[in-house]
């Protein structure tokens, strides 16, 4: 049988070769194991032999460049026998390659259509009826269908849960970010979208799985993409907390209360926005609280007492009934104050303070007995 | 237009031409040979003192070049194949990585390990692995992997002002390749402006991607997959680091955070790899927010067969990767 004759691999490292010489001439007939040709790389010479018998057919010149798997010569069964059908033959063998790599799985869906189908339980026959045979079924076309869907029954059946996710932009990427990512871990209906900061060593990193997107300048254009519902403050110092409230209120922004699910908020009790309730604080009944509060863990807030907004507590703060409590008051850690009193605003209480009398505004409460070094 | 060869030779050049304490040393890196990816091809004939032919003797030539080092010198030595690193392992790990360590700023140290690395080539089980894990965790080396996306010549000026030592991996399939840049890419490509940047590339800049994909070096199958993920509408955020042995870059979690499904893809065999420390690292930033496992690819746990349709099944494939997207997305 006539066979063709391709360049071999000599030097692994070598696609490309030097044709020294062949030592048959043209037409002559050669004994398979014949030496026939003689190849060098850049590290050595090689002598080709012949695979098969036949009639010798140069088809590249000696002392050319050959590449590897090139076809360099034929022997034939025939004198002068024509090679064209053993070349063609060959081209079509190689033009027939990438077809066979092709998938050969069904091309009907695309794969994100599949997937999605599949997702939400779609009888892929449903699908199947909406778009002609000839075209392709599309993710728009399972959207359209699972909107379509949401619009009628399943949305009646889900009523009041539907979209229930509350995607929650924090601002400020400190350590009170992760107490915040902390509680929305723990609170299926509010999810953390993003953060915001100001320091550029934040930028495109994660702070618990949640990227960093930019600095606080940005929250307003988020909000106009619709990229979050609501924003929370992860910040706990005064007054940068109080500052930063009103400004993104002016621009339109709405904000949300954070409550930790151990918190316990009593009945009539009431609260206004953008406050931070950390584990195991209560509220007690028919106390109220305003907005932008940031309550540390272990804060009570008795019953029926009031206070304004921006106040913020450190950890083990225990009010009695019927305390009032005036706007951006700053509580250090573990105070106890007794019942019926009145803390003006803009005042500070010192850590371990027991408060037994009224505060007037813009005062600040020393402990007596604190330790200073 | 440049190919992965071409930035590479180029730039050896423009080294020892601006730097006379940069040379090369090597097997076989002499003319006309040139070395046997031919990246030193034409540099001993300008720079014949600089450029020096070894024996085949890995662990002495890196203990030269350690010597050299230490006095000044920016040695950028060639293993013929990634392979024979080993028998220089000695000189890296026990030595060339503690130099810094142990002497601190009284120490100005410099050696980049050039290597050729990974299969596809119908090398065989010597000739054609990814090393690279055992000397990843070894504190004090810097391990770069250029992709197809980077430029190689690049970072090799930068990894020769690098403190310490560095391993340069060269994937052998990438040679031959033209460079892929933001200009000629049909997809978007972007670099972070680091020495060592992260590529990003998309296959859809409209539309949030669907799933995380990271991997480095060889990789030839990218173009590919972006095609062929693109016809099936499936969008990817791909993300190819060019510095190995650190923690995750963050932008890594970043992308994790917005599609919440991660599959990473390496060619060094079975487990304990690179991939294991990357999903570490990004279950550690995500806690709970994946919304699936994170899926790694690597080679066989076992030698890499000479036959190329073995090898091929062996080696992490554009259709293994594929159907891994498919089950990490349903």
């Amino acid at each position: 049988m006539s066979v063709l004759l391709y360049a071999p691999m000599v030097n692994v490292n070598e696609e490309q070769m030097n044709l020294v010489e062949w030592h048959k001439q043209p037409k002559e007939f050669v004994n398979k194991g014949e030496l026939l040709a003689t190849f060098e790389t850049t590290k050595s010479t090689y002598d080709f032999h012949a695979t098969d018998p036949g009639f010798f057919v140069p088809l590249v010149e000696a002392g050319s460049q050959v590449t590897v798997g090139e076809v360099i010569a034929a022997l034939t069964d025939q004198p002068n026998e024509d090679i064209q059908n053993l070349l063609s033959v060959e081209t079509k063998t190689e033009e027939a390659k990438p077809q066979s790599l092709q998938q050969t799985a069904d091309n009907r869906w695309t794969r994100k259509a599949e997937i999605l189908a599949q997702r939400h339980n779609i009888p892929p026959q449903e699908m199947e009826r909406r778009v002609s045979a000839d075209n392709r079924i599309t993710e728009e076309v399972v959207q359209a269908y699972l909107q379509q869907k949401s619009t009628t029954a399943e949305k009646q059946a889900n009523q009041g849960f539907s979209n229930a996710t509350e995607r929650i932009l924090i601002l400020g990427g400190g350590n009170v970010a992760c107490l915040v990512l902390d509680i929305l871990a723990r609170i299926p209906q509010q999810t953390a979208v993003a953060i915001l900061d100001d320091n550029p060593a934040l930028q495109n990193t994660t702070i618990m799985g949640v990227p960093v997107l930019g600095n606080l300048d940005r929250a307003k254009s988020l909000f106009d993409q619709n990229f979050f519902d609501k924003a929370a403050l992860a910040v706990g110092i005064l007054p940068t907390r109080r500052e930063l409230f009103e400004r993104l209120t002016t621009l339109g922004i709405p904000f949300v209360n954070i409550i930790d699910p151990s918190a316990i908020i009593g009945v009539n009790a009431g609260m206004g926005t953008g406050n931070m309730i950390m584990a195991f604080c209560r509220l007690g009944p028919e106390s109220q609280i305003g907005d932008n509060n940031f309550l540390s863990a272990y804060v009570n807030i008795e019953h029926h007492n009031k206070m304004g907004s921006h106040c913020t507590f450190g950890p083990g703060v225990a009010m009695s009934g019927g305390v009032t409590i005036g706007s951006s008051v700053r509580f250090g850690t573990g105070i106890y104050i007794e019942p019926r009193l009145t803390i003006g605003s803009n005042s500070v209480i010192a850590s371990g303070v027991t408060l037994t009398a009224d505060v007037p505004d813009n005062t600040v409460v020393r402990a007596k007995a604190n330790f200073h070094n | 237009m440049t190919t992965y060869l071409g930035s590479l030779q180029l730039h050896l050049q423009q080294l020892l031409s601006v730097d006379s304490t940069v040379l090369v040393m090597g097997e076989d890196i002499l003319d006309p040979y040139g070395g046997a990816f031919k990246v030193t091809k034409g540099l001993s004939t300008k720079f014949p003192d600089r450029v020096i032919t070894t024996p085949i003797s890995e662990a002495g030539f890196i203990g030269v070049a350690n010597g050299m080092a230490l006095r000044g010198l920016k040695p950028i030595v060639e293993i013929m194949f990634g392979d024979f690193i080993t028998l220089g392992a000695d000189q890296i790990i026990n030595y060339a990585a503690k130099f810094a360590a142990m002497y601190q700023s009284a120490l100005e140290y410099h050696l980049v390990i050039r290597m050729p690395v990974g299969g596809g080539r119908g090398y065989g089980p010597t000739h054609s692995q990814c090393l690279e894990k055992l000397f990843l965790g070894i504190p004090h080396i810097t391990i770069l992997a250029p992709s197809i996306y980077h430029d190689p010549g690049l970072m090799l000026a930068s990894a020769i002002q690098q403190p310490g030592p560095v391993l340069f991996l060269e994937h052998k399939l990438l040679y031959s390749q033209e460079l892929i840049t933001p200009a000629n890419s049909p997809f978007a490509v972007n670099l972070s402006d680091e020495s060592f940047p992260l590529v990003r590339l998309t296959n859809n800049t409209e539309k949030t991607a669907d799933l995380t994909l990271i991997t480095y070096g060889g990789a030839l199958w990218l173009p590919a997959l972006l095609q062929k993920m693109a016809e099936e509408e499936i969008w990817l955020d791909v993300l190819v680091p060019s510095s190995l042995n650190q923690k995750a870059h963050p932008t890594l979690a970043v992308s994790a955070s917005h599609t919440g499904r991660v599959v990473i893809v390496e060619e060094g065999a079975g487990p304990f790899g690179w991939g294991a420390q990357i999903a570490y690292d990004l279950q550690h930033a995500m806690l709970n927010r994946l919304t699936a496992p994170i899926a790694v690819i690597h080679a066989e746990n076992t030698i890499i067969p000479a036959t190329q349709a073995l090898e091929q099944l062996h080696l992490p494939n554009l259709q293994k990767i594929e159907q891994k997207i498919y089950e990490v997305l349903s």
